[in-house]
């Protein structure tokens, strides 16, 4: 019965998507959603990546300073494996979880808003295609922004280990810089941002989904967008596996 | 209208410092100081085990630059280049070596032995190469042997130790060593029994040596005292008393003083005995005849 119905949502959502990538009727007003999407989803998110990143880089530091304590490995590790998990898993997949609350459940309760009210029937009666209309630009905006908000991320998080290493005296900063810049590998910084474009596309088309499709009222809307969070954190979680396996190996 | 213009600036400016980042960050990753310019120095080794792109380059332990690329020379069949980007205030003065050098853990970096001479490499020349002995090789060139010679010597030990362990002399030995400490702890026994009463003989003797300390202060009073007698007149005093004495013998004996005529002149004393004679014969004759001398008148 569950693996029927998922099985049937699963159809429903490649229907939701085929729909959603028709071509555009007119690309002016296109384009003139799309640059409200990558502020709303895009611009509004950097305070709360900025914050989540830098807090998230100084604990890192601390936490690897605090428990490689062995003589055997050497002392650079500290800086070392602080960029490494910033790079493969924090600045992307993690980041994108946090994101999939924050966007996936804005995108979801508005969709749903619109489709409890009405209004989705409405664009439909006048002939649009409500679901390219409403989710295409969200698509490519989070999708399009989506890089910016990663790199900022490496930056602040690696920034917040700096500060760490600067105010307090729990590593020295030439060690952690050096950490930083031991063995590095730039296949690592592409590789995250490659996995942050299927995490950006998964989160708005998964809450767009759940939002497109809700039935009934305002209760209904709020489950929708924590289905919309649930089942976008999990697909995030199984693609970071899959894209891992694929890109690094 | 002005407010899509605002909300397009806002993410051209968001998009252009990300861009800047993922590019200055790279660099930094890498390792380039990205303000310093470097220079860049050849180094050919037949092997690079452990080396890696950003592996420091060090001179004296100060870290100059690092490694910027490694490749193997396909004409050359058996070496590999490495590039070196090393800090440009650097000048390495002619017949400085890149040394490789693997640490415990494996991993390698490159040591520039600076020369002595006075002129300089060029930039971008090949630098002569050594490859420092590792930890691993100095193990399986001079201390797996050394150990295999050891190994001979520790076993003629043993066997040696085996055969003198087997005498039962040793067995013996044991015993009575085992008697003998026995004996040790009964006699610590007692060792322990009698200091157990010292502190009372330590008290008395404190009290003892008390007392000639109050003693020792009394002689000293005494010693004092003595010191303020003033024997020298005495002494004076006694000699004339002695002189004196001389002289009263000298008289006593001289025959021409009264006392002298005295001791030495017989005849008082032959008078002394005559009157005691006379009045020995008188008294007699008394007793006789008293009435010859008393008469007594009774009316």
């Amino acid at each position: 019965m569950i693996i029927e119905k998922s099985i049937e949502s699963f159809g429903r959502y490649w229907q939701f998507v085929w729909r959603v990538f028709s071509r555009p009727e007119r690309l002016r007003v296109y384009a003139k959603r799309f640059v409200d999407e990558v502020t709303k989803l895009g611009i509004d998110s950097i305070p709360l990546v900025i914050v989540i990143s830098i807090f998230i880089g100084a604990v890192i530091t601390i936490q690897m300073q605090l428990n490689i304590t062995s003589p055997l490995i050497p002392a650079y590790s500290v800086g070392l494996a602080t960029r490494d998990i910033v790079l493969l898993e924090f600045s992307n997949s993690i980041l994108c979880l946090i994101l999939a609350g924050k966007v996936g459940s804005n995108i979801a309760s508005e969709i749903g808003t619109m489709r409890v009210t009405e209004q989705i029937d409405a664009l439909e009666i006048m002939g649009v295609n409500s679901a390219c209309y409403l989710v295409l630009p969200k698509i490519a905006a989070f999708i399009f922004f989506m890089p910016v908000l990663v790199i900022l991320s490496i930056a602040t998080a690696m920034v917040g280990g700096w500060f760490v290493a600067a105010f307090t005296d729990i590593i020295p900063v030439s060690r952690y810089v050096y950490g930083l810049q031991a063995l590095f590998q730039e296949w690592y910084v592409w590789y995250g941002l490659i996995k942050s474009l299927f995490f950006a596309y998964i989160i708005s088309s998964v809450a767009a989904y759940w939002g497109y499709y809700v039935k009934g009222g305002a209760l209904e809307v709020g489950k929708a967008s924590t289905n919309a969070v649930v089942s976008s954190s999990i697909l995030i979680l199984l693609f970071d596996v899959i894209l891992t396996k694929l890109l690094l190996q | 209208m002005k407010k899509l213009f605002k909300k397009e600036f806002a993410i051209g400016a968001c998009i252009l410092v990300a861009l800047t980042i993922l590019y200055f960050g790279i660099e930094f990753l890498k390792g380039a100081s990205i303000f310093q310019p470097s220079n860049y120095y050849y180094a050919t080794y037949e092997n690079v085990n452990g080396l890696s792109v950003s592996a420091p380059v060090t001179v004296n332990g100060y870290k100059v630059g690092q490694v910027r690329s490694i490749e193997y020379l396909y004409d050359n069949p058996g070496h590999v280049r490495v590039e070196m980007a090393l800090d440009s205030r650097l000048k390495l003065p002619e017949g400085s070596s890149a040394i490789f050098t693997t640490d415990m853990l494996g991993t390698s970096s490159i040591a520039i032995e600076l020369g002595k001479d006075k002129s300089y490499c060029k930039v971008g020349s090949e630098l002569p190469t050594t490859v420092a002995k590792g930890l691993m090789d100095s193990a399986t060139t001079d201390i797996i042997p050394a150990v295999l010679g050891l190994v001979a010597k520790v076993d003629t030990l043993l066997t040696t130790t085996n055969t003198l362990m087997a005498d039962p002399a040793l067995a013996a030995t044991v015993k009575r060593l085992d008697t003998i400490s026995s004996n040790l702890v009964v006699t610590t026994q007692m060792l322990n029994r009698t200091m157990a009463g010292a502190p009372a003989v330590m008290g008395d003797v404190k009290a003892i040596t008390g007392n000639f300390n109050q003693t020792s202060a009394e002689l000293n009073k005494f010693a004092q005292n003595l010191n303020q007698v003033p024997l020298d007149s005495l002494s004076r005093q006694l000699q004339l008393t002695i002189d004196n004495i001389n002289s009263l013998t000298r008289e006593l004996s001289s025959p021409n003083s009264t006392l002298g005529k005295l001791l030495n002149d017989p005849q008082l004393y032959n008078n002394l005995n005559n009157t005691a004679a006379s009045m020995d014969a008188l008294l007699k004759d008394i007793q006789k005849n008293p009435k010859r001398y008393i008469s007594i008148k009774l009316l």
